[in-house]
């Protein structure tokens, strides 16, 4: 084919796909993480009524309440960006509040 | 920030469409206005939450799975809640013949697929203009009202 005509192919490396159905969230024990009550509460309000902006106002807190906060906010960012909200309500529900 | 951006910050609008990259693309754009936005990939998730966010605008597809976007909204305006919430449908093409469904079904305008950026901040800022409108009308004929009734 190459010689055929006369192309010159190009050969790149694979790049990650980093399509968002196959972003996988790196593995937290949420048991072991803690979060103010009301932020686990605005949270979980938010998003049993798929309210995107209040879900991002509140993980911008989390992020800023505590290290644990940190932690969860990143990893719940997968979700949001793939407005799983159920799979954000399965791990509020695993989750522990102060 | 312009004077529209300024008077329509914080008014909420629902998203309806099962398509994630619908969503971004709508999403991204109006949040430029400030909104509040919410997202439902159903129509049944729609009607679900519609009621209880209260929404000032929803934007609606018409091909979803499930109850489609018209039947979506003769559910909404059937519901006392939600009935005068204004709903612009969005569609891949809306053809002559749907043209007359989206009317008759309820809606007040719709949009064609792929989003042109400036169109989509037009009509719902006009939309939401008009809502808001209503909205300080309801609340000046309100205050009358008391003071009258305090005369």
């Amino acid at each position: 084919m190459k010689n055929l005509l006369g192309l010159e192919y190009e050969y790149k490396e694979a790049v990650p796909d980093t399509d968002r159905a196959n972003a996988t969230p790196e593995v937290l024990d949420f048991s072991e993480l803690k979060i103010p009550v009301e932020l686990h509460t605005q949270l979980k309000g938010a998003t049993e009524l798929y309210q995107i902006t209040e879900i991002e106002t509140a993980l911008q807190k989390l992020e800023q309440s505590s290290d644990d906060g940190r932690a969860l906010a990143e990893h719940l960012q997968a979700y949001v960006a793939k407005y799983d909200m159920e799979g954000i309500l399965e791990i509020l529900g695993k989750v522990n509040n102060d | 920030m312009t004077d529209t951006t300024q008077n329509l910050a914080g008014m909420k609008v629902l998203l309806v469409d099962d398509t994630p990259a619908n969503i971004d693309v709508l999403k991204k754009t109006l949040e430029s206005l400030g909104l509040n936005i919410s997202m439902a990939p159903t129509g049944e998730v729609a009607l679900n939450i519609a009621p209880r966010i209260l929404p000032d605008l929803i934007l609606l597809d018409i091909m979803m799975p499930g109850i489609d976007g018209f039947e979506t909204c003769q559910r909404l305006k059937a519901n006392e809640v939600t009935k005068s919430t204004p709903v612009i449908f969005i569609s891949a093409q809306v053809e002559m013949a749907e043209i007359e469904k989206v009317f008759s079904s309820g809606g007040v305008d719709y949009l064609n697929k792929p989003f042109r950026q400036e169109e989509v901040l037009a009509r719902v800022s006009a939309r939401l203009e008009i809502v808001k409108l209503r909205q300080e009308k309801d609340e000046l004929t309100s205050e009358i009202k008391i003071l009258e009734e305090k005369s």
